[in-house]
């Protein structure tokens, strides 16, 4: 079955990205295919590439960059939701003269349109909200 | 643009709004959605329900700038032809709030009619 | 580099696109003056478009998606008015972002 995944939440705040997460990979495992990862409102911290959690607990957007390095998954983040909360590409960067960039090599940056197309290529679309 | 939906067929949606206006950017989430897929032609209805029926009242007041006004933003589902902007009567009555005081005149529909319609829809999206 | 606007001894902060950095600052002026930034010369067909852009933004809190704009262009001006060819032709390139850009709304930030 083509799944696509919708992840509200940030990492650590809410447990829909853990969550969405497991199951991310509980699909892949059971031979299913992702055609895209969403990362919608505060889901968009999860691209963010300084984020610096203590040891002994799980570096949440470095398990998704690792399951979308692996299976080459489609990972978009919403630009309105990322541009807000700081996670920015080199290009966008540029464009609004921050001196850094914070999006997670894997990830992409691009519009809400990019999940209605996901709804239309997929035969389930789960939205992990809490 | 430079991506824009590749989507051949109109997939319909049910978004179903039940966050209260200015708690969280959750009603602000679930208009941006219907208004997008709208856009991209898609077969887009709304139904607010539960502490989301308070998106419909009239007279927000929102200082300019602190927050987008999502009374003024729910005047354009139609405009964007969503199709079908509905309110829940039990969280209608529960609120104790008359639709004659909502931003603009919706349809107003029963649980029953929102099983129907979560059973007919190709995308429900909660929020 | 930040840019700004002088008009009439008083500085308006733009960002490095030419969007207005406070949209308050917006004036007939203001919109005259970034026109004149991205070559165009404001005729009465580019203030039927900037007009339609504010008041639907005023109402809504919203700008309007591309499809839209040349909708409400239709319903307000006539169909040989309500097409993106006619936008395209009035803002060239990138009709809706130079168009929200002189009519002084917030940037787009659904289309990088």
């Amino acid at each position: 079955m083509k799944f696509s995944i919708v992840i509200h939440g940030a990492p650590w705040s809410a447990n829909a990205s853990l969550s969405a997460l497991r199951f991310t990979e509980a699909a892949l495992d059971c031979g299913h295919e992702i055609v895209r990862l969403f990362f919608y409102q505060d889901g968009a911290s999860n691209g963010s590439s300084l984020c610096v959690p203590p040891q002994d607990e799980i570096d949440i957007p470095g398990l998704w960059q690792a399951l979308i390095k692996k299976h080459e998954i489609d990972a978009v983040v919403c630009a309105a939701s990322a541009l807000k909360r700081g996670i920015i590409d080199k290009a966008e960067a540029d464009r609004y003269e921050k001196n850094v960039e914070s999006l997670l090599a894997g990830f992409s940056v691009s519009g809400l349109g990019q999940l209605i197309d996901a709804c239309g290529q997929s035969d389930r679309v789960v939205s992990f909200v809490m | 643009m430079p991506s824009s939906p590749q989507t051949h067929t109109a997939h319909s949606y049910l978004i179903i709004a039940r966050s209260s206006p200015y708690g969280s950017h959750q009603a602000r989430a679930a208009l941006d959605l219907a208004l997008t897929a709208a856009a991209f032609e898609q077969k887009v209805s709304i139904v607010f329900m539960d502490a989301g029926v308070m998106q419909l009242l009239k007279g927000q007041q929102t200082d300019a700038g602190e927050m987008k006004n999502i009374g003024k933003i729910i005047t354009a589902l139609k405009l964007y032809e969503v199709n079908r902007v509905m309110v829940h009567q039990e969280s209608v009555d529960k609120h104790d709030l008359d639709p004659a005081g909502f931003v603009e005149a919706v349809e107003v529909v029963t649980s029953d009619d929102i099983k129907r319609l979560i059973a007919g829809a190709d995308q429900v999206m909660v929020f | 580099m930040p840019d700004e606007l002088e008009l009439a001894g008083k500085r308006i902060a733009l960002d490095k696109q030419g969007y207005l950095v406070n949209l308050a600052d917006w004036t007939v002026e203001v919109a005259v003056a970034i026109a004149a930034r991205e070559q165009i010369a404001l005729s009465d067909e580019h203030w039927e478009v900037i007009t339609l852009l504010r008041e639907f933004y005023a109402q809504h809190d919203l700008s309007p998606m591309m499809r839209i704009l040349v909708k409400q262009m239709k319903e307000h001006y006539g169909p040989e008015k309500g097409s993106s060819l006619y936008l395209m032709r009035l803002f060239p390139e990138y009709p809706a972002l130079i168009a929200c850009k002189i009519a002084g709304l917030p940037r787009p930030t659904n289309c990088p």
